[in-house]
């Protein structure tokens, strides 16, 4: 492993002591509140919408494999990539899919390149988003050993298993959840609507390098909590 | 580096002639502008965050050494390892030897403008790495050899059929007429290159020294790619962007995307701690965190400046800047453009190499008005005239002795009543009809650049007096 240059460093903050000298911080006291008179699920579904998204309501997982199958169609999805997760086994994803005749890949272990390949090739990508931020329509992924974070990101339709009792309010809601694991994951990624771009004469374009369309499934019930 | 004096004037005076170029300026910044006024409108406390952002970049630079102190020891923690440059020079030695010790052939970035600070690509390029810039905008620059013209839309200056042209050329594209055509073609040539690379280099927006975590604000998915397909993932950022605590960022996230491209959240934004962790699938293998200075003490210890650190490269004082309308990006010679770039180039090129920079700026104050961070901008840039004048930069000696003629005559009553009557005088023996007036030199000089409205009838003082207000 490459170390960083211990001269360097001792230099640098010598220089930033000589400037500010070094006293330990006593924390900021804390910032304006938002204001908030709004309804989270009402407002989670305009934000998400108006950035792009498209949601569907599921009563039950009955219905939100529906759902499911019914976006797989309007795609023309014929390979899928998934999350390990319970909630999506839950919902009986693999045989829900392929019941419509679409198959869910296995990613390849070991080899990076063939790993992004496979995605890559794949049609859609199914995850469950653990949180969402009803102030910007914003759903939040958690990376780890069952969920890849690349799911969300290769394949040109990306579907997330949204259950209601994920939804918080404002980014400050969020925050202390993520610190309370200690070190927070390794990647957390926030999501609003599809990937853009308005590069080229800032005309809006939509799944410049990430999916063209994102879809959300929201569980109005969820079975998660007897999954758990 | 190139030394390079940056000649402002020169360089606009050839952007003013280009129509394509001014036509695309006019209607991008005035996009960006309605679409931010709407979305900054209907946040009622906007005040009080732009407060509380500032608040919080000023808090933490007051006590940087404790944050990057705390910042590498949770990056190390997550397995990360941080690495310390004085300068570009380092920094490039930093990248390159982490890619050589990984045996990289090819690598990836995202945007970064500290990366451009550092002139990273000609270098690693150089050294037989294959570098490709992934944003969109950046990737077609990098085609056309070219440079950014504006923080967030670094290609505004392109049009879309010199960029069909440029792909036909360089890529062996075929004829694509739309940006949407354009942007898909683009996504498959760079999706190989993601997949091929080894290396991923990324920028920062924040880091939250509290977690050791690297925040990188996007839209089009390509700052993801770059953090999850690669084996190593480097981020470059200067020491100024460390924030305390991920609450910090929630304001961070309601003022950056709505300054920057009027949205009220980009499509993305990733919090990366450390490489992947154990049993993951993807995510690098390395994570390397370079923290770059290259002036910044320098800056932070200038009392008169160091709040020019607060930056968080916004792009907003650009958009609503009546100057870089006109000339774009380009004019201002160095990566930083706009109010801010006046005033930071000449602080970290030097104020001979800056030119005229500091005074790029009809101090209109739109600038500090639109400031997420309220840098008192204005304030800066007459900082650093003053100090180009010092200097003796930026000022002729005739201009000099006029000003010093001025400051004599105009503290006594009599002699500003007297010049400002001899003034109307010839100001209208020479007046033309609906064009400024014709002047002798040096008078001329100034009005190159600028129009003398017409005067009016009678002066302000006179009208005053005949009032019965004067006395």
């Amino acid at each position: 492993m490459v170390r960083g240059n211990d001269r360097s460093r001792e230099l640098i903050l010598r220089r930033i002591e000589e400037a500010v000298g070094f006293s330990p911080p006593t924390p900021l006291p804390a910032g304006p509140a938002v204001q908030r008179d709004w309804d989270i699920e009402a407002r989670f579904i305009e934000e998400f919408t108006r950035a792009g998204g498209v949601i569907y309501r599921a009563g039950s997982a009955e219905e939100a494999g529906k759902i499911l199958q019914e976006i797989a169609r309007e795609v023309g999805a014929v390979r899928a990539a998934r999350w390990g997760s319970p909630l999506l086994d839950l919902l009986q994803v693999d045989a829900v899919l392929a019941a419509v005749g679409v198959n869910i890949v296995s990613l390849p272990a070991d080899d990076r390149e063939l790993y992004g390949k496979e995605l890559d090739s794949v049609h859609m990508g199914i995850t469950e988003a653990e949180h969402a931020i009803a102030e910007t329509g914003t759903i939040v992924l958690l990376a780890d050993p069952g969920r890849p974070r690349a799911v969300s990101l290769l394949p040109r339709v990306h579907v997330a298993v949204l259950p209601r009792e994920a939804l918080l309010p404002t980014f400050e809601d969020l925050f202390p959840r993520l610190a309370s694991r200690g070190i927070p994951p390794s990647a957390v990624t926030f999501i609003t609507g599809p990937s853009r771009t308005a590069d080229i004469e800032m005309t809006p374009v939509m799944g410049v390098h990430g999916p063209q369309a994102v879809y959300i499934i929201l569980l109005e019930s969820s079975p998660s909590s007897q999954a758990r | 580096m190139s030394t390079v004096r940056v000649d402002f004037l020169g360089r606009s005076k050839e952007l003013l002639q280009d129509q394509a170029l001014q036509s695309a300026l006019r209607r991008g910044m005035s996009r960006f502008r309605s679409l931010r006024r709407e979305v900054v409108g209907e946040v009622p406390e906007w005040e009080a965050l732009r407060t509380r952002a500032r608040e919080i970049k000023i808090h933490t630079l007051k006590h940087l050494p404790y944050y990057l102190r705390l910042l590498e020891e949770r990056v190390q923690a997550a397995g990360g390892v941080v690495h310390w440059a004085q300068d570009g020079s380092e920094a490039r030695e930093i990248i390159l030897d982490i890619a050589r010790r990984g045996g990289v052939q090819a690598a990836i970035k995202s945007k970064s403008m500290t990366t451009e600070e550092i002139e990273l690509n000609a270098f690693l390029e150089a050294e037989g790495i294959r570098v490709t810039e992934s944003d969109l905008g950046e990737f077609i620059l990098q085609l056309s050899g070219d440079h950014p013209s504006h923080f967030v839309v670094p290609v505004v200056h392109k049009s879309k059929e010199e960029i069909g042209a440029l792909f036909r050329e360089k890529l062996g594209a075929p004829e694509l007429r739309e940006p949407e055509q354009l942007t898909r073609f683009a996504r498959q040539v760079l999706r190989e290159r993601f997949l091929a690379a080894e290396m991923g280099i990324s920028g920062a927006n924040f880091a939250v020294a509290q977690t050791g975590t690297v925040v990188i604000v996007e839209n089009e998915g390509n700052a993801r790619l770059v953090t999850t397909l690669p084996r190593i993932h480097v981020a470059v950022m200067g020491i100024e962007k460390v924030v305390p605590t991920l609450e910090d960022l929630a304001v961070m996230f309601r003022i950056l995307p709505r300054s920057a491209t009027g949205q009220r959240i980009t499509s993305y934004i990733s919090l990366i701690t450390g490489p992947k962790r154990l049993g993951e699938r993807d995510g690098p293998e390395e994570f390397h965190l370079v923290l770059l200075d290259n002036g910044r003490t320098r800056i932070l210890a200038d009392p008169e400046i160091w709040e020019a650190l607060c930056c968080i490269r916004c792009g907003a004082c650009l958009n609503i800047c009546p100057v870089f309308e006109r000339t774009g990006g380009h004019a201002y010679g160095w990566v930083y453009s706009g109010p801010i770039g006046a005033v930071i180039t000449p602080l970290y090129r030097g104020l001979e190499a800056a030119g005229e920079l500091p005074f790029a700026s009809s101090l209109c104050g739109a600038c500090a008005e639109v400031c997420p961070v309220k840098i008192d901008l204005v304030r800066l840039l007459l900082v650093m005239r003053r100090r180009a004048v010092d200097a003796g930069q930026g000022v002729g000696s005739l201009e000099r002795l006029g000003f010093a003629l001025w400051g004599v005559v105009s503290r006594s009553p009599f002699g500003y009543r007297v010049l400002g009557r001899l003034g109307r005088f010839a100001l209208r023996s020479m007046a033309r009809p609906e064009r400024s007036p014709r002047l002798p030199f040096p008078f001329s000089q100034w009005l190159e650049s600028r129009d003398l409205p017409p005067l009016p009838k009678r002066a302000f003082r006179e009208r005053w007096r005949r009032l019965g207000q004067g006395k």
